[in-house]
């Protein structure tokens, strides 16, 4: 395969312009607003998310954990609506319009039961799937600076969605309705945002050296691979939710499903069709097909909404400049701790050495007596079972996993992948981290929905800049 | 269940606009991979932009000529932006791009920036768009009964959209077959075996692509303009799904071959409708919903994609000889 | 966007030269290899050296280094070729031939370094203008185009076709006559290369030989002034071998200048003219075959010092030598 054509000119006018026009794009969505439309919300027992509806929701709880019943909660923003919570203390709203909503309750109920503020606030959308649901919590202090401003906004809201996208977004929005807050929020969202870009951009990286890993070894670009997180997911969740199972068994058992789909689809599929002399182009095609199946098979069984994996809302807390809450900093340290022992395996034990020489060049490895099939299945077991923890670690840190979540982030990881350079291990994991964070920090610019898109962009830019990635290397012609 | 219906329903298919809009997309595609080699991963987005293209225009007020130009013109600026950069680099590289610019089209089209231009997620309905089109027909005005099919005459997902689309389909399938088999489809046909020897016997490779990857854009746009036309202009509608559509229906027919696109998409669009309304016909929907027919519809076409490319990658019409995989 | 052609078309007929060059048939005097002895005539006074001067160059190259990594692939301080001859260019695996050819035609960029062909500048010139130039290349790993016909493959190297822009191809009549000539061209071409019944195969149907003749083929079919042959012999079974010697032996006398990259030492002394050496990236050595056979510091680059082994087997040369003089 011919990696990097060295012909190309790297530095051409022609070429630099097109960032250029890149960004005046960008600039120019960025200056259009939109105006809001007015749709009904209503009061729902219970809500889940689809293509045309979001959630607001949350269980309103006293400084003790104790649920509170039959307080009437005023939803207001795009669309309006009133309910009062159940015996549970469990409200739902189901709204139909994207935007900012502020719930509210009365100032006294709230001092009654100890909860350090009447009024939240979240931004829905729902297309995302970490957005078309915001638990609102009211046990967040509000900031000294926003007690000053004007309005029923007493407190900053703080959502109790462990999804760090979901607390920015939420403090965006605070910041810029309290318009006299925004100095001195600002450096507080860069470095939230930051903190939550790393967080994704390591459970990016679990996904996308995995997803190298497979493409160093056999050329291919696997299309499904996305598939596999979101079957990691999904496995979590029937684990806890349909077998009732605590959370650590569950991930384990979703991680061994997520290997054994991976050695099954070696064996069943790849190896053949390796055996076949199949090209990777013809079998890259064949991992669309397959991604297609999948997907639609887990809509199929677990519809369309989106499935929490835990359904306790995680106590948050500020850490430095970030607020951020336990299964966040769980996830991400997982992560890092298996990045580390992949690197280790690639670069410490004979088998991981043996996977390198096959990336490097199967045939010679296959002439100096390694099993390139062998490596093969192992690499991938190894990279479908890194896809389903990722997909069980960013279900927790999302408070949630649907069908499609992994083909969402599937581009996110070509991205991640071609950023880092094609087949090299290393270069995956530096690739997600950038793409995580221009991601998310990129919301600080551009309109939050559209910031997968800058993450997208990114990967055009770089492409003209140093086609073969940050750390690929050049091959000869001929 | 009452299968005259099935049946009338299923053939109807065979001369849906939506059919034809997918032939054009995928003779685009074959432009791209099927004569040239270009993993076009985003055909959904050069539809997508055609659409754009064409009702926007339309919705403020251009005339009809004018807002196809329009449509043709971002298919080029848009084939212009994505070749530049990748036309130079492996297959890899191109898929990756047009999927991930495809799918940069669609957010950015969606996102509530945007509502003004393009109606944010909810789109642009037909009401804005379609009514200087369906002001062009010659037909009288009502409906009419053809065969199996009654469908009105002009409006929305009419009978003139439908000789329009069709004889769309006409023209592009004539000039493919021109273009495959003069020298400039050969010298296209030479890039997709080996760009590196065409180089070496003094072709530009780069402006080859380039034409290929414009002209294939063209026909997607086309594509999208009809895909639009009957329904409204919805950017969800248009994702990396309708690319992968398009690609099945390619590989179905058989690439590099003239009427492999027509063949498939006609093939594919009139079993998958058969099967679907088959289920919801014969299977109660307690036990199958008819979201989850929907679902079934996918995977039988992702099997069905994974089958073909496995067993008969030369599709239906193509050489087993001249496959448009690399061996 | 379409192509510009500066090479006009040949229109002289074919000789049978393949034959001619190297062996006259029964009866018949063998003709003068002009081009063959001038170059033999004005080579005679150049120094054995690397970097040497030459009479007439055709192509000139200065400074030129390549890196990949930390490892220099290519660093040739000078180099030239001598036009009309047939100049060979040896080395071990990995002495940088390839890369050489692949920066003198423009698929590779070099490090630094500047070469003129034919009097004009060629450094950051695109492959395909490269070629258009006259310096028309093959590939040490043949690339034929595999799923079109043998024929198809010809063509395609044919310098002037105006059918293959992309709007006139829609329009036959503006290129059908000039496609007949080709053809016609393509056809004398296929028949000396012994490759006229295969020419409605699929090229990828061709044995490894017959493609390294095909390739061989279509390059001649641009008319180069300059042909870079990459190890042509390569796979090519015995009894080919002998005939394309011949074909390169006779290219020569139809004016156009050869260099080649060849392992077989035999080869190379029977038909270069000049041979240079290169090793790990550097020209080591160059000079008339047989003086060069004896430097020791080629054998020194094929061996590693101090082997003592003969560089090959002469005896059949010699004896064929003397058969023809």
């Amino acid at each position: 395969m011919t990696a990097v054509t060295p012909s190309v000119r790297r530095h051409r006018l022609g070429l630099l312009l097109l960032p250029a026009i890149f960004a005046l794009l960008m600039a120019l969505c960025i200056s259009l607003t939109s105006p809001s439309l007015a749709f009904a919300a209503e009061a729902v027992p219970t809500c889940n998310p689809t293509a045309t509806n979001g959630c607001v929701n949350g269980i309103l709880q006293d400084a003790n954990k104790q649920p509170i019943a039959n307080v009437e909660l005023k939803l207001s923003g795009k669309e309006s609506a009133t309910t009062t919570t159940d015996a549970q203390g469990n409200w739902a709203f189901s709204v139909s319009a994207d935007g900012t909503y502020t719930v509210t309750m009365d100032e006294s109920v709230a001092k009654q039961y100890g909860l350090k503020a009447a009024t939240a606030q979240v931004e829905i959308e729902k297309n995302s799937f970490d957005k078309a649901r915001q638990v609102v919590r009211f046990d967040k202090p509000a900031p000294a600076s926003a007690s000053s401003s004007v309005g029923g906004s007493t407190g900053k809201a703080q959502s109790g969605n462990s999804g760090a996208n979901g607390s920015t977004s939420s403090s965006d929005t605070a910041t810029t309705t309290n318009g006299s807050a925004i100095g001195a929020n600002i450096g507080k969202r860069i470095w939230q945002q930051l903190f939550s870009g790393i967080i994704f951009g390591l459970v990016l990286g679990l996904m996308s050296v995995g997803m190298n890993l497979v493409y160093g070894t056999t050329g291919l670009s696997s299309f499904s691979h996305g598939e596999q997180v979101s079957l990691g997911g999904l496995m979590a969740y029937v684990g806890t939710q349909v077998l009732h199972w605590p959370l650590i068994p569950s991930a384990i058992f979703a991680v061994l499903i997520g290997a054994l789909t991976g050695w099954i689809q070696n064996e069943l599929i790849w190896a053949p069709l390796r055996r076949k002399r199949v090209g990777t182009m013809q079998q890259m095609i064949v991992t669309i097909g397959l991604s297609m199946a999948l997907q639609y098979t887990f809509q199929f069984f677990f519809g369309g909404d989106i499935k929490g994996i835990t359904k306790s809302v995680p106590a948050s807390f500020n850490l430095g400049p970030v607020t951020t809450d336990a299964p966040t900093l769980i996830a991400a340290t997982i992560a890092i701790i298996v990045i580390v022992g992949v690197s280790l395996f690639l670069y410490r034990t004979r088998l991981g050495r043996a996977t390198r020489a096959v990336s490097d060049n199967a045939a010679l490895a296959a002439a100096s007596g390694i099993n390139v099939e062998q490596v093969v299945r192992i690499v991938w077991i190894l990279s479908c079972a890194m896809a389903a923890l990722s997909g069980v670690l960013l279900g927790i840190y999302l408070n949630g996993i649907s069908w499609n979540t992994g083909a969402t982030l599937l581009l996110l990881m070509f991205a991640a992948v071609t950023l880092g350079g094609l087949g090299t291990a290393n270069g995956a994991l530096v690739g997600s981290l950038i793409i995580g964070i221009v991601a998310d920090m990129s919301s600080l610019i551009i309109p939050n929905d559209m910031r997968y898109a800058s993450a997208l962009a990114i990967l055009i830019i770089v492409l003209l800049i140093r086609p073969q990635g940050l750390f690929g290397k050049q091959q000869r012609v001929g | 269940m009452d299968f005259l219906t099935i049946i009338s329903d299923t053939l109807g298919e065979l001369i849906a606009p939506t059919t034809a809009a997918y032939v054009l997309a995928a003779i685009g595609l074959n432009i791209h991979f099927g004569m040239t080699g270009l993993m076009n991963m985003g055909q959904a987005g050069f539809m997508l932009l055609g659409a754009y293209g064409f009702a926007v225009t339309q919705s403020m007020g251009a005339n009809l000529f004018a807002s196809v130009c329009a449509a043709i013109a971002l298919a080029v600026i848009y084939a212009l932006l994505l070749g530049i950069p990748t036309l130079k680099l492996g297959p890899d590289y191109l898929a990756m791009v047009t999927l991930a610019a495809a799918e940069i089209i669609r957010i950015v089209g969606r996102s509530t920036a945007m509502t003004k231009i393009t109606g944010g997620s909810a789109g642009i309905s037909p009401q804005d768009f379609t009514t200087q089109f369906e002001g062009t027909s010659p037909l009288p005005n009502g409906a009419t009964t053809f065969l199996l099919w009654t469908y009105n005459n002009n409006i929305a997902n009419s009978w003139w959209l439908r000789i329009v689309a069709w004889v769309l389909v006409a023209v592009a399938a004539l000039l493919c077959w021109r273009w495959f088999h003069s020298p400039w489809g050969r010298v296209l046909k030479g890039i997709r075996e080996d760009e590196n020897a065409i180089r070496s016997l003094g072709k530009n490779v780069t402006t080859y692509k380039m034409q290929a990857l414009i002209l294939g854009g063209i026909f997607g746009a086309l594509g999208g303009i009809i895909f639009v036309l009957p329904r409204s202009v919805q950017p969800d509608s248009l994702g990396r799904a309708v690319t992968f559509y398009t690609w099945t229906i390619l590989l179905l027919g058989g690439a590099a071959t003239i009427f492999g696109p027509i063949l498939g998409s006609c093939l594919l669009w009139v079993l998958l409708t058969f099967v679907k309304e088959l289920m919801r016909g014969a299977i109660p929907d307690t036990v199958i919903s008819s979201n989850q027919v929907e679902s079934l519809g996918w995977v039988i076409v992702g099997v069905a994609l994974m089958c073909l490319v496995i067993f008969r990658p030369q599709g239906l019409l193509g050489d087993r000889k001249e496959l448009a995989f690399d061996a | 966007m379409r192509e510009s052609h500066e090479v006009k078309p040949e229109t002289k007929p074919f000789q049978d030269l393949a034959k001619w060059a190297t062996k006259a048939p029964e009866g018949e005097k063998l003709i003068s290899t002009a081009y063959g002895d001038k170059v033999t005539k004005d080579l005679q006074f150049v120094d054995n050296e690397p970097g040497v001067h030459k009479p007439d160059p055709i192509l000139v190259a200065d400074h030129v280094t390549r890196k990949f990594g930390g490892m220099t692939a290519v660093d040739v301080e000078h180099f030239e070729i001598e036009r009309h001859g047939i100049t060979a260019l040896i080395g071990p695996n990995g002495a940088g031939k390839t890369t050489l050819f692949n920066l003198m035609t423009g698929f590779d960029t070099p490090n630094t370094g500047e070469w003129r062909f034919d009097g004009r500048d060629m450094a950051h010139m695109q492959p395909e203008k490269v070629a258009r130039m006259g310096m028309v290349r093959t590939f040490q790993l043949t690339k034929v185009m595999s799923r079109l016909t043998v024929l198809d493959n010809m063509l395609l190297s044919a310098p002037v076709q105006p059918g293959e822009g992309m709007f006139r191809s829609l329009i036959p009549g503006l290129w059908k006559k000039q496609e007949q000539a080709n053809i016609d061209k393509a056809e004398a071409l296929l028949e000396r290369f012994l490759l006229i019944n295969k020419k409605d195969d699929f090229a990828g149907s061709l044995s490894g030989g017959q493609r390294k003749l095909l390739e061989m083929a279509r390059a001649l079919m641009r008319d180069p002034k300059l042909v870079m042959l990459d190890e042509p012999m390569a796979g090519v079974n015995p009894a080919l071998k002998q005939s394309l010697l011949d074909h390169i032996m006779s290219l020569r006398e139809e004016g156009t200048t050869v260099l080649f990259v060849e392992h077989d030492i035999n080869m190379v002394r029977h038909i270069a003219d000049w041979v240079t050496v290169m090793a790990e990236g550097k020209i080591v050595a160059e000079g008339q075959p047989k003086s060069v056979m004896n430097d020791p510091a080629v054998i020194d680059a094929y061996l590693g010092a101090h082997a003592n082994i003969d560089l090959g087997d002469d005896s059949v040369l010699d004896l064929k030598e003397s058969e023809e003089h």
